[in-house]
């Protein structure tokens, strides 16, 4: 498995990476969110929520296929003659892979704290720990170790499934709403606006599209398929484990959901195995993130739309102020923030960029515009419901996130224009 | 596929279905009621389950039932003060679970049924069971989960403020011999702090007014390990804005 001899990823290694790009931090965090808000509504949450992530997937392939060239959503925007938007989007791409970052290392720390009855210190220094040794592997130039990864995916994805399977073989119904009230069917829409970073995870690969074997003919159905199957496990593991720990204590133990479950399951040997997982899984997730935001930052700087400082390299061609600078930020937040707010904040991020490249497919494809469509409409329901919730149940949150929105766009073309001038201002001096 | 992850396919399958086939009989749930409802009136609540009554206490103020057997299902919860009908829900009773349903407000003369501000409605649109609302300090009913984890020599606390109309309350406990202190939370009303661990077990804790000094109420423990211990910090009913009183409820740590 992994990379042929052409050094190409085959299409078994595009689809694991895919899967395990969405899964390797998604489930593990959200599971209790969505639940307080959907009870048992909650696999319909994430069936809302995956028709979003469909076309989006069809959208990202069709447009990197047509563009011949890795960068996601930053370059459509610049192929469609958007440069402005582009640049006001890979900045706001950066917060919410820093935020998502931040969401698998608050997650790591749990479930590993939770293992050894940690207390919230241990929790916190477990989240940084992470971060640093990645932060430090990545400066070695160690970075994406694709087979090492698939192997965790391929591990990850089994355990998820046999949680789910073993759950749906306990069936009854009312450990879905145990201890809670039955919520109406309206609720999965709020629960799945607060959780849709579960899926943002698919389009990493199109960073890698230069390293895919035989794009044009296998990407779509690969991805496609990786992200229709994440769906489908994700309501499967939702349903499944919750049967096994009951929705209160779900939503009690949210930070570590899936490890009182697999716990209730198979008692100690399932506390060890989700561990394991959980801690693997959520690794993986924080690496190749951070990976291909740094790289992603480069390719921005070398673009002029962030500062030429993000453009530095170290001795191992590594992109070391950016992976450093991310890093850092992601381990602040998930050390001072709280599960909720990261989740949600992220989410808001990638519902818009969604949103951006499902209407730039939109407009580029000539057959088949219903597919972008499906997923701006219901894009625009999920985020207006997140909206919503965010004005309710946490104001200065969502005034926060405004706050840095209006800042990129405002701020963006000030500092930019203030590196050129320093930029020039010192070849001058030279000449 | 491969024979290798064929194999581990099947092993899996087996594994779970030999699981499935062994599942027993539903699991009972443990539950018992705290009636914080400030009211000069005893309280009837009424867990009903296919139209048939379940459990039925009449209840004074301040009162925790100790812990009642219930099987798995979906609860109809009525409440009432003189035969006048306060809140209605359904809750769902899971397997092996163990809950308290607390009942907390200030209920007004001839209320109707279920009363809430708009600003709970949203919230619980939105939030779903994660809301804490004071709902104008009017009647609800909650359900608090009192599963939780610990190490084999940790006692875990947690508190829940209770006294609506009472401002904010700081949490602390003092460790008896050494006279080490423990933050356990400043909280506005209805919220639950989250469990804390202690492995000291002779603790005295002490809660105070936000701002103020001087303890408004106070409670030795000698702790057990592997016990939960849940504070209803609630209003003395003669001096209620000045006098808290704290009801304990003491829970045993699950075995898996």
């Amino acid at each position: 498995m992994g990379k042929k001899s052409d050094g190409k990823l085959d299409s078994l290694s595009v689809w694991a990476l895919a899967a395990g790009g969405m899964v390797g931090g998604g489930i593990y965090t959200v599971l209790g969110v969505v639940i307080a808000v959907s009870a048992q509504w909650t696999w319909l949450s994430f069936v809302l929520t995956g028709l979003i992530a469909i076309p989006s997937a069809y959208s990202y392939v069709f447009l990197t296929n047509k563009f011949h060239e890795e960068g996601g959503a930053f370059v459509f925007l610049e192929k469609v003659n958007d440069k402005k938007m582009a640049g006001n989007l890979s900045w706001l791409l950066i917060l919410g892979y820093v935020l998502t970052i931040s969401v698998y290392a608050y997650a790591f720390g749990h479930y590993l704290s939770f293992a050894f009855h940690g207390d919230p210190l241990l929790m916190r220094l477990l989240a940084a720990g992470i971060i640093i040794l990645l932060i430090l592997l990545n400066l070695a130039g160690v970075g994406k170790l694709t087979k090492v990864e698939i192997l965790i995916v391929s591990v990850n994805l089994l355990v998820l499934l046999a949680l789910g399977v073993y759950g749906l073989t306990q069936w009854n119904s009312t450990q879905l709403v145990a201890g809670i009230e039955p919520r109406p069917i309206w609720s999965s829409l709020f629960g799945g606006a607060a959780i849709f970073m579960a899926y943002e995870g698919f389009q990493l690969l199109t960073y890698e599209y230069d390293k895919i074997k035989n794009p044009e003919k296998k990407f779509m159905p690969v991805l496609l398929s990786a992200v229709i199957f994440v769906v489908f496990l994700y309501v499967i593991v939702s349903v499944g484990a919750t049967m096994i720990g009951g929705a209160t204590s779900m939503i009690s133990f949210k930070e570590i959901a899936l490890s009182i479950s697999a716990e209730s399951a198979f008692g100690k040997t399932g506390l060890i195995i989700m561990t394991i997982a959980a801690g693997f899984a959520t690794a993986a997730a924080i690496n190749s993130t951070l990976f291909s935001t740094a790289n992603l930052s480069k390719r921005i700087a070398s673009q002029s739309e962030l500062p030429s400082w993000f453009d530095h390299t170290n001795k191992n061609d590594v992109p070391d102020r950016s992976i450093i600078l991310l890093g850092v930020l992601a381990g602040i937040l998930a050390i001072i923030g709280s599960l909720s707010s990261l989740v949600e904040a992220a989410s808001l991020a990638f519902l818009f960029t969604f949103g951006i490249v499902n209407w730039i497919a939109y407009r580029e494809l000539n057959k088949k515009k219903w597919i972008p469509l499906l997923g701006i409409i219901i894009g625009c329901l999920v985020g207006g419901a997140l909206i919503f919730r965010l004005i309710i149940s946490k104001p200065i949150a969502l005034g926060g996130i405004l706050a840095i929105v209006l800042l990129i766009i405002l701020g963006r073309p000030y500092v930019l224009k203030q590196k050129e001038k320093t930029k020039q201002k010192s070849k001058n001096e030279e000449k | 596929m491969k024979r290798s992850n064929f194999h581990i396919v099947f092993i899996l399958a087996s594994f779970f279905f030999f699981q499935a086939c062994q599942k027993n009989a539903p699991h009972e749930a443990n539950l018992r009621i705290g009636q914080f409802l400030m009211t000069s009136d005893e309280v009837e609540i009424t867990l009903s389950k296919n139209n048939k009554d379940e459990l039925n206490k009449t209840l004074p103020y301040s009162a925790l039932t100790a812990y009642e057997k219930l099987t798995p299902g979906i609860y109809k919860v009525e409440v009432k003060r003189n035969n006048n009908l306060l809140l209605k829900k359904k809750i769902g009773i899971g397997e092996k679970g163990n809950y308290s349903l607390i009942l907390y407000g200030i209920p007004k003369e001839n209320q109707s049924v279920n009363v809430e501000t708009t600003s709970k409605k949203l919230h619980s649109i939105v939030e779903g069971e994660e809301t804490h609302s004071a709902n104008g300090f009017l009647p609800q009913l909650k359900v608090l989960n009192d599963e939780f984890e610990c190490a084999k020599n940790e006692a875990k606390v947690r508190w829940i403020h209770l006294a609506a109309g009472v401002s904010e309350i700081s949490a602390k406990a003092i460790e008896t011999d050494k006279n080490e202190t423990t933050s356990l939370s400043t909280l506005s009303y209805p919220m639950l702090a989250k469990d804390v661990a202690f492995t000291a077990f002779d603790q005295e804790f002490k809660w105070n007014l936000k701002g103020n000094k001087i303890s408004t109420a106070a409670t030795s423990l000698q702790l057990k390990p592997e016990y939960l211990y849940t504070f209803f910090v609630i209003g003395n009913q003669h001096h209620y804005l000045d006098k808290l009183e704290v009801i304990t409820g003491k829970t045993k740590k699950k075995k898996f």
